[in-house]
């Protein structure tokens, strides 16, 4: 009895400290900028379940695309690729990591939408890519339209992009919809779906890690989905710097730099610098 | 009747009982008597098998209980579903009532005749009322055991064991455990079946009562009848030293 | 965007997750009681071996997290032929683990038992099934409710593992819409707001119910 009405309490506390966690930052608060320098290192929040973005390889390393974007930011600020330390977390723990402040930004597949955009900044993004989806080759699916079937099933993440084009593209498939990559494609795997759409790099990086079972459906799923670096909202100079260093990597003076991260991971040349300039 | 012959048992290296034998007449009531840890109690529990003996048999109406004895001569223990035949032609009544706390006075008579013998809903509950209605607590069929008396519970526990309709009734020191102002109300219940002639073997310390109910008394000394006859033998004509000397310490 | 005005918007969302989380949780509870029930009869009736067993499972269930049979038994059980539902799966595994907690619940009451009752079950001739059915069963329950309302209200906060395995209860709803809204704060306080309730309510019945028995 008396446990439980403490723990009435205890709850109502909880959500009073969190609301307030979670309304807007005073104007006067210091920008994250002069917190990352006089700091002399820079923390980002990423997953550890997005391959090839960002991933623990069978060292037991945080590797990916991402990381060593990350690694180039604190290049920028630092001189030194090291000035970073990486907290990883679930996919749901992102948002919190960055409103609280425990982490300075944050990397790891994650897609700019609208809907988050109200409660999360993004820099442009700093890589595109289309969604593709990865089927296992048992199933017998040859293309798209062959898997808009109602005895096909295709796993989903479980973010709002995902539902949206299992809608568009494959009405008439049943859906299930995982927390994880990892789960999404276990499904595949265990035969508990045909298929699974997720961004292209991260198909491709499965479909070569698995030759035998698993394949590439040819063509994307509509218009290509933007990576960004997010951050908390509000904070001008915090996002302008970084905005400014990604615009730098993607058409600017870090485009070696850049070309050469997007070469390790993806085995091609990234789009060009400028769309006049030719490769 | 019952036969008990040559019982003997042993608790490790302890001889509880060294050779007993006893006959019950149709209709006897028998009270054993002697002092704590004589072996009273574990002869009542060896009866219907609630303690398993070393030697010797008994027999109920001629039949042989518990053990069986193979043409090779090996004594075997009769089956689970055997003894729990030969046990219902036996009601035991506890020192300590042993009601099932959790059921109704009716359903804790009820009990044994519905699972045990199968007797069907209606005709196990016309029997339950009847009985309870014998010792006195009709009125209390719907009451849980923790809403009685100690001797009100001792009263539905003598009707839970005639609920199996026995031919034997072993009762076990049944008032030691009862205030005295209740040890009465236990004992009428017990007057009245005299006229059932139903036969009982009651282990007890009230002598007065025993020579009130009992045809004979046996009096038990380390696990062995040292003396057996009538009330006016045994408690006023005491031959054997160690009885004498019971009887003065109990008087 | 207040946090009252996002409930309003939002809120509705979560009618589907809790009707999952209470049909899982309470499903799970009824398999579980009856799972610990029959592990309870195996170890009192089929002498050492059968408690050997008994106890080898039980250990194999406390020492490993749910999460392990959860993803087991949904995504190995199809290579095997058994494609069974995520549901089933899932409330499969969460039987298997809390009945083996429940077993340990119901074998401590059994000591609470006064032994004197067995022989009183012997003397009237009742058989070892009918004394566990008649005599045994209905005391340890009732001796176990406190601790079954606790480990009800364990499993209910487990069955928030299900996500994992594609199943919209509350947790993959507040994650949903964490992914859409980037709301983390907003959508798992009104998470925990209705596990508080579920939790509450759980403890309420569990209470309830102990009062309501009358022969004690």
């Amino acid at each position: 009895m008396l446990t439980s009405r403490i723990r009435h309490v205890v709850a109502a506390a909880l959500v009073a400290i969190l609301v307030a966690a979670g309304s807007p930052a005073g104007a006067q608060e210091k920008s994250r900028m002069d917190i990352v320098l006089e700091r002399g290192k820079l923390i980002v929040v990423t997953l550890t379940t997005v391959p090839p973005f960002a991933f623990n390889d069978d060292k037991g390393q945080l590797v990916g695309f991402d990381i060593d974007i990350a690694r180039l930011v604190a290049t920028a600020l630092f001189k030194d690729p090291n000035k970073v330390e990486f907290v990883s977390v679930s996919a749901e723990g992102r948002w919190p990591a960055i409103e609280s402040g425990r982490a300075d930004m944050g990397v790891g597949g994650t897609t700019t939408y609208p809907d988050r955009a109200i409660r999360v900044g993004f820099t442009r993004p700093f890589i595109d890519s289309g969604i593709s989806v990865l089927v296992s080759k048992k199933s017998g699916i040859k293309s798209l339209k062959d898997l808009d079937q109602d005895k096909y099933t295709i796993a989903n993440l479980n973010n709002p992009q995902m539902a949206d084009r299992a809608k568009r593209f494959f009405p008439r498939t049943k859906i299930l919809t995982f927390d994880t990559p990892s789960a999404q494609f276990l499904a595949v795997r265990s035969g508990r779906a045909n298929a699974l759409q997720i961004d292209t790099p991260s198909a491709e990086y499965w479909a070569a890690q698995n030759k035998d079972e698993m394949e590439v459906l040819p063509g994307l799923l509509g218009a290509s989905q933007n990576n960004g670096i997010f951050m908390k909202p509000g904070d001008f100079k915090w996002w302008q710097w970084l905005d400014t260093a990604v615009a730098e990597m993607r058409t600017g003076s870090w485009y070696p730099q850049y070309s050469e991260i997007y070469h390790k991971w993806f085995g091609k040349k990234p789009p060009p610098q400028k769309f006049y300039l030719q490769q | 009747m019952i036969a008990v012959r040559g019982l003997q048992k042993s608790f490790g290296t302890a001889r509880v009982l060294r050779g007993i034998d006893l006959d019950i007449a149709d209709g006897e009531v028998v009270a054993l008597i002697g002092r704590s840890g004589c072996g009273k109690t574990t002869l009542l529990r060896c009866i219907n098998f609630l303690e398993e003996y070393d030697t010797g048999e008994i027999r109920l109406d001629g039949e042989e209980l518990w053990y069986r004895t193979t043409p090779g001569g090996a004594r075997r223990r009769v089956s689970e579903a055997e003894a729990r035949r030969m046990r219902q032609q036996m009601g035991i009544v506890f020192q300590q009532y042993n009601l099932f706390p959790h059921m109704t006075v009716l359903d804790n008579v009820l009990l044994g005749p519905r699972f045990a013998q199968r007797v069907s809903v209606a005709e196990a509950e016309a029997l339950g009322r009847r009985l309870l209605a014998r010792v006195g607590l009709e009125a209390k069929m719907s009451g849980y055991p923790a809403q009685l008396s100690g001797g009100q519970q001792q009263r539905v526990a003598i009707a839970r064991a005639l609920a199996m309709r026995p031919k034997v009734l072993l009762l076990d020191e049944i008032t030691s455990a009862l205030d005295p102002e209740l040890v009465g109300e236990v004992e009428d219940v017990i007057r009245s079946l005299l006229s059932d002639r139903i036969m009982m073997v009651l282990v007890t310390h009230a002598l007065g009562f025993a020579r009130e109910v009992a045809h004979r008394i046996a009096y038990l000394a380390d696990g062995a009848i040292v003396e057996l006859g009538s009330p006016a033998d045994i408690l006023d004509r005491p031959k054997d030293p160690s009885l004498k000397e019971f009887l003065r310490r109990v008087r | 965007m207040s946090f009252a005005r996002w409930v309003a918007i939002y809120g509705p969302t979560y009618l589907t997750g809790l009707g999952w989380t209470a049909v899982t949780a309470v499903g799970a509870a009824c398999g579980a009681l009856i799972w610990g029930c029959v592990l309870l009869l195996i170890r009192l009736s089929t002498g050492r071996w059968g408690a050997r067993g008994v106890d080898a499972y039980v250990q194999l269930f406390r020492n490993t997290p749910v999460l392990l049979p959860i993803y087991l038994i949904y995504f190995a059980f199809p290579m095997i032929g058994l494609p069974w539902p995520a549901v089933v799966c899932g409330g499969l595994a969460l039987i298997l683990q809390n009945g083996a907690y429940i077993s340990e619940i119901l074998r401590g009451s059994v000591n609470a038992i006064d032994r004197v009752q067995f022989d009183a079950a012997r003397s009237i001739g009742l058989a070892p099934w009918s004394t566990f059915r008649k005599v045994v069963l209905p005391q340890v329950l009732v001796y176990s409710i406190p601790a079954l309302g606790n480990q009800t209200v364990l499993l209910l906060k487990d069955t928030s593992l299900l996500s994992a395995i594609s199943i919209t209860e509350l947790t993959m709803q507040a994650k949903l819409l964490t992914e859409q809204t980037g709301a983390a704060y907003e959508a798992f306080i009104v998470v925990a707001l209705l596990y508080l309730l579920l939790v509450s309510g759980t403890e309420v019945f569990f209470r309830v119910a102990h009062r309501a028995v009358r022969w004690r």
